[in-house]
């Protein structure tokens, strides 16, 4: 990923260059002192640390923040939020980061942004996940059969444990609807 | 005629409330010292060891001189002294009038306090209660509670209750109702309502009927005690002591953080082995619960793993603390550099920092000793702790993350905390009662150009009331405060007390010294200016020398920098050269000076010419003209006679001479950069690059303290080119920015900003490449960890300060410079304007390195020590200096070569030995060293102490 890359893509999005621009100023303050890199149970799982990611949206390396997970393993735990003696926004700044990865369709988040997609559809459908179903579209949204191969082996053992239902009753639509349109309509507000 | 004696309220008993009791008392002036708790000594008397000195050297601060008023012993033991009335465990009830004629009231804690102030808490839930009466019981209020109005109504039947605090909302008989009733039992009862936000309407309604006043949940407990606290104080207002004083010196310190307090992510209070630093300066001490031995407080066993976290309630938004507490980090290198050196068991000493603050002129080094010792210094802050477990042995696991993100983790038997400085109640409460102007945080805020002064005349304010402050700053500050209290009650037409009392024999009077009636200021700067009009305004001559043609010194160019500085060095210019008592040399320096100290006869010289003068000149100087007549002689060199000298040579921006500058490359000093901005020379029209480079030269060998002005200066040099285009790139370098107390707040803002800052080690440094066009930086950033650049436009050097004070002229007054070319103080802490004579006093930068505010305060401190000595006509011998039998003496003067502190002398009237009580310090080397026994210091006679130390060789300890 290349600066001059996310530079192009975010050119048209006016949208997404603000929302970046809150989190860098949302960031300001940031003294660089780890805590919140201390405190977070993902750290070790991450490719960058949290403080790293700060510092990087501080030096407005996108480059670094886009080619980094870092953000999507964020558990929203807010222990960071709660350490960190700034007081700053971390765990909305993390999702303020997820929200313009996906927005801006990124290759090296495809899946991630699938899934969540697949997920999201699934609840606002019927109002809870039903596990077959989630599943099977988002093999279909990934286009890629080696995607569907790889979970063969969990998914077997899932079934084996009864966690899978691939006969699953048959439920009513769920009426999480006006939940997720007056989400919707706040986003674009 | 007592009414017509000075006298002035200090209130608090701790190092600063002490330090400005002890000048005004030893000028001769009154002091009433109230203080709240049942000793004086404050904070200070837990702290066995003082930075940078690793030792106490708390009775420095006693008075030099007419030291028999005063008790010459250790002042942990306590204060006494004839000029001051001390109150302890006292309450001021009230404060009122205006300077010259404030009257007091106060109450003996004992004798009516508040025990006399029964307060009922009535409230349905539990929690609420409980920690009411937890609050209120700490102040030292007997608490009953009631968990409903009919149990309160009980209560009340058969107590007597001064105050009820009752909460609206309650199952069966409502808080209003109840105080009805409750007023129908006890008409006089006190009566305050608690209430959430929603039912703020029915509290007013209630305030009709008769209740005093309402609380909002949830409480701060300080806003219950303040409330309380009016209640107690109507109370008892009868029965209190009224008192009147000419002007008001406030130094109530301040409060630590608890860090139990909130989060407590530190465990603090719940994990074994969690405690404060205080209770750490506790543990280390021999005289502590441990003795010799330095033990986990819980288990016993010898503690050998200690770390130590910085910033716990400071710097710290979440517990609304955004300012620094100034002191803690310097705590932390002095605890771990005493832990590692004291106890051999100490393998690891370990330090949790986010910016180490080791400003001041003497920190820095002694932070690098502390590493040499071994101890560990790690940038990092930890995010919480866990409870140790049987995998660590009982040891707390600390996990912290470094730079580069690798997680790490130690295992350690104790965990020392660094607490913040806050307001106190007593302070918050008396800001608001005196409409005294305060910052943000509830710490008086001081006037502008006048460290001392509040927004009230004649209240002044000295130590961590005005915010967070070492004892260096505090003892500075109480002198200052002095100086101003001195200043009222000269105004107010106030004398001294008459106890410059008849020596007690004539041989005794016969050992008097006394001093020239004048000063010597030396340094035309702000500091010497500020001195000499207040040295000068108390009414004693001085002579201002300033090398160049004008007067002003290096807020010359600073002026525009700070905000009205111009206004106010024209101002103090005007009255200098106005002032009848004060005369001005510019263009000259000094020459040479003769005479004993205090006897001082000083011949001044023209810039150029430094020639050397006859001693029958001396001579005739030394029965010359009286100081009326010098004026004329002035212009032709003719000596100026003084009996104290005040140093204010001033510094200058060290090294802007060397290396690295190459302003067609845009590479500048920090003043050089000062001087374009405030001429408006920076063409920012369209966004500039600019890199400002910390300690350039500065905190290395060669100049190895910190300058302590130019993090603060970078700040405001980096929001001031934000402010011109906010687009501009301004990265600043540092190796730890040097914000202490208040000035965190700048720090904070120039992030907020977008000011980028780069921490570099020593030997890591940022690259700089000019050429004609600009400059090249380039450097790693140390999270990143990747190369970064910039073509800078400008490139800024904080270089930092170096003293303008020569070892000549130092040494002509029988004083020195430190290692760093600084004017070596009597004691860094203790007595900082002084040199171990306290005739020879200094200020201003040649002192140490410090911001505008700091010389202004070291300068009237230097003022106030000078007025006190100048006041005085003649110094007699304590009990505490030696003395000379004349008959035995064969004025043989090896006691002269002996005495380290130049105390004897022969007189040349008298041709007898003579002792100097200013300079003496009663050390008894003269003594040991006089062959004819003719030396002695009262007490420590031959007999008694060659039996003390038999006594001390025979008997184990």
């Amino acid at each position: 990923m290349h600066l001059t890359d996310i530079r192009e893509k975010l050119a048209d999005r006016p949208d997404l260059t603000r929302h970046l621009a809150q989190v860098k100023e949302q960031m300001a303050t940031c003294i660089q002192c780890g805590t919140c890199s201390g405190s977070c149970p993902n750290a070790g799982f991450m490719d960058m640390t949290p403080r790293r990611m700060w510092r990087a949206v501080l030096a407005d390396r996108l480059d670094l923040v886009f080619s980094s997970q870092t953000f999507m393993l964020c558990a929203s735990c807010y222990v960071c939020t709660l350490r960190c003696p700034r007081g700053l926004p971390l765990t909305d700044a993390m999702a303020a980061l997820k929200q313009v990865a996906f927005a801006l369709d990124l290759d090296r988040f495809k899946r991630s942004t699938r899934f969540y997609r697949a997920f999201m559809d699934n609840i606002r459908q019927y109002g809870r996940v039903r596990e077959t179903e989630l599943m099977a579209r988002y093999f279909l949204a990934v286009k890629d059969p080696r995607v569907p191969m790889s979970y063969t082996g969990m998914g077997i053992k899932l079934m084996a444990k009864h966690k899978l239902h691939p006969h699953f009753p048959t439920l009513g639509p769920g009426r999480l609807g006006p939940l997720f349109e007056r989400a919707t309509q706040q986003q674009e507000q | 005629m007592t009414d017509q004696i000075g006298r002035t309220l200090v209130i608090g008993g701790g190092i600063s409330g002490i330090r400005a009791s002890l000048d005004l008392a030893q000028s001769g002036f009154q002091v009433l010292l109230l203080e709240q708790s049942d000793r004086v000594g404050g904070l200070l008397s837990q702290l066995d060891t003082q930075f940078p000195t690793s030792t106490c050297g708390m009775c420095r601060m006693l008075p030099m001189m007419d030291r028999d008023h005063g008790d010459p012993q250790c002042l942990r033991r306590g204060l006494a002294h004839d000029n001051i009335e001390i109150c302890v465990s006292t309450d001021l009830i009230s404060l009122t009038g205006e300077p010259g004629n404030f009257t007091v009231s106060f109450i003996d804690q004992t004798d009516g306090g508040r025990q006399e102030c029964p307060v009922l808490v009535v409230d349905d839930e539990k929690i609420v209660r409980d920690s009411m009466k937890e609050w209120l019981m700490e102040e030292g209020y007997p608490v009953q509670t009631a968990a409903s109005a009919a149990k309160a109504l009980e209560l009340l039947e058969t107590g007597d209750f001064k105050a009820m605090l009752t909460d609206i909302k309650m199952p069966g008989m409502d808080g209003v109702t109840l105080l009805t009733r409750a007023r129908e039992i006890q008409p006089d009862l006190a009566v305050v309502m608690m209430t959430a936000y929603a039912a703020v309407d029915t509290a007013v309604e209630a305030m009709k009927q008769g209740a005093l006043d309402y609380l909002v949940k949830p409480f701060d407990p300080d806003a219950v005690l303040l409330m309380v606290d009016r209640i107690y104080k109507d109370a008892v207002a009868k029965n209190a002591r009224t008192d009147t004083v000419d002007a008001v010196i406030l130094a109530t310190g301040a409060t630590f953080f608890h860090p139990d307090q909130g989060i407590n992510a530190y465990g603090y209070g719940r994990i074994p082995g969690v405690v404060t630093n205080l209770e750490f300066e506790r543990m280390l001490s021999h005289a502590g619960p441990g003795g010799m031995d330095l033990t986990h407080p819980v288990t016993g066993r010898p503690v050998t793993r200690i770390a130590w976290f910085q910033c716990v309630g400071s710097r710290d938004i979440q517990t609304g603390t955004p300012f620094c507490s100034s002191t803690c980090c310097m705590i932390a290198v002095k605890q771990s550099l005493l832990a590692k050196t004291m106890y051999p068991q100490v393998t690891e000493a370990c330090v949790f920092y986010m910016d180490l603050r080791t400003w001041g002129k003497a920190s820095d080094a002694y932070a690098r000793q502390a590493e040499t010792a071994g101890v560990r210094f790690v940038r990092a802050r930890v995010h919480s702790l866990a409870p140790g477990s049987k995998e660590t042995d009982g040891a707390i696991p600390v996990v912290w993350m470094d730079p580069s993100g690798e997680r790490n983790q130690s295992l350690f038997d104790l965990v020392v905390l660094a607490p913040g400085q806050h307001p106190d109640a007593f302070l918050t409460g008396f800001v608001k009662d005196q409409e005294l102007a305060a910052d943000d945080w509830g710490f008086v805020r001081p006037e502008p150009f006048l460290p001392a002064h509040t927004s009230r005349p004649g209240i002044f304010a000295c130590g961590s009331a005005t915010g967070p402050k070492d004892i260096h700053d505090s003892v500075t500050g109480a002198t200052a405060a002095a100086l101003s209290a001195m200043q009222v009650m000269a105004g107010a037409g106030r004398h001294l007390v008459q106890n410059s009392e008849p020596a007690e024999s004539p041989d005794q009077q016969a050992a008097g010294i006394s001093l020239f009636p004048g000063a010597l200021v030396i340094g035309g700067g702000i500091a010497g200016m500020t001195a000499a009009l207040a040295i000068a305004d108390q009414g004693f001559e001085v002579d201002l020398v300033e090398k160049t043609d004008q007067l002003g010194g290096n807020l010359v160019w600073l002026q525009n920098g700070i905000q009205g500085a111009d206004d106010f060095l024209e101002q103090q210019m005007a009255a200098v050269q106005a002032h009848d008592r004060i005369r001005v040399h510019t263009r000259t320096c000094v020459a040479e000076t003769t005479g004993r100290p205090g006897r001082w006869v000083t011949r001044l010289t023209p810039v150029a010419d430094a020639g050397k003068i006859t001693d029958a000149q001396i001579l005739e100087q030394e029965s010359g003209p009286s100081p009326e007549d010098r004026s004329a002689r002035q212009s032709a060199g003719v000596p100026v006679r003084h009996g104290v000298v005040v140093l204010a040579v001033g510094g200058a921006e060290a090294g802007s001479d060397t290396d690295g500058l190459d302003q067609k490359s845009g590479i500048y000093t920090q003043q050089q950069f000062q001087l374009l901005l405030d001429g408006n020379d920076i063409d920012s029209g369209s966004p500039l690059q600019v890199a400002l480079f910390q300690c350039h030269g500065s905190r290395e060998p060669g100049r190895e303290y910190c300058s302590r002005v130019c993090c603060p200066r970078s700040l405001d040099q980096a929001l001031r080119l934000k402010t011109l285009n906010p687009d501009t790139r301004v990265v600043i370098f540092y190796r730890d920015m040097m914000t202490p107390g208040l000035t965190e707040a700048d720090y904070t803002e120039a992030r907020k900003k977008g000011v980028v800052f780069v921490p570099y080690e020593p030997g890591n440094a940022p690259n700089l490449a000019a050429d004609d066009t600009g400059c090249q930086v380039t450097w790693t950033d140390p999270i990143l960890g990747r190369a970064m650049e910039m073509d800078a436009d400008y490139v800024v050097l904080a270089k930092g300060i170096r003293s303008s004070l020569s070892k000549d002229l130092a040494r002509m007054f029988g004083a020195d410079v430190d290692g760093s070319g600084f004017f070596d103080q009597a004691d860094i802490k203790w007595r900082p304007v002084e040199a171990m004579d306290p005739r020879v006093l200094a200020c201003g930068i040649c002192l140490e390195p410090g911001s505008l505010a700091l010389t202004l305060a070291s300068a009237r401190a230097a003022a106030a020590k000078a007025v006190s000595l100048l006041g005085r006509q003649t110094f007699f011998p304590g009990q505490d200096t030696a003395r000379v039998r004349s008959a035995f003496c064969s004025l043989c003067q090896i006691c002269i070569d002996a005495c380290p502190f130049n105390a004897r002398f022969i007189d040349p009237e008298t041709r007898t030995l003579k002792v100097d009580p200013l300079a003496c310090q009663g050390c008894g080397i003269c003594a040991a060293a006089c062959p004819s026994g003719a030396a002695v210091v009262a007490g420590r006679s031959l007999a008694p102490m060659m039996k003390t130390i038999h006594a001390a060789l025979n008997t184990p300890l």
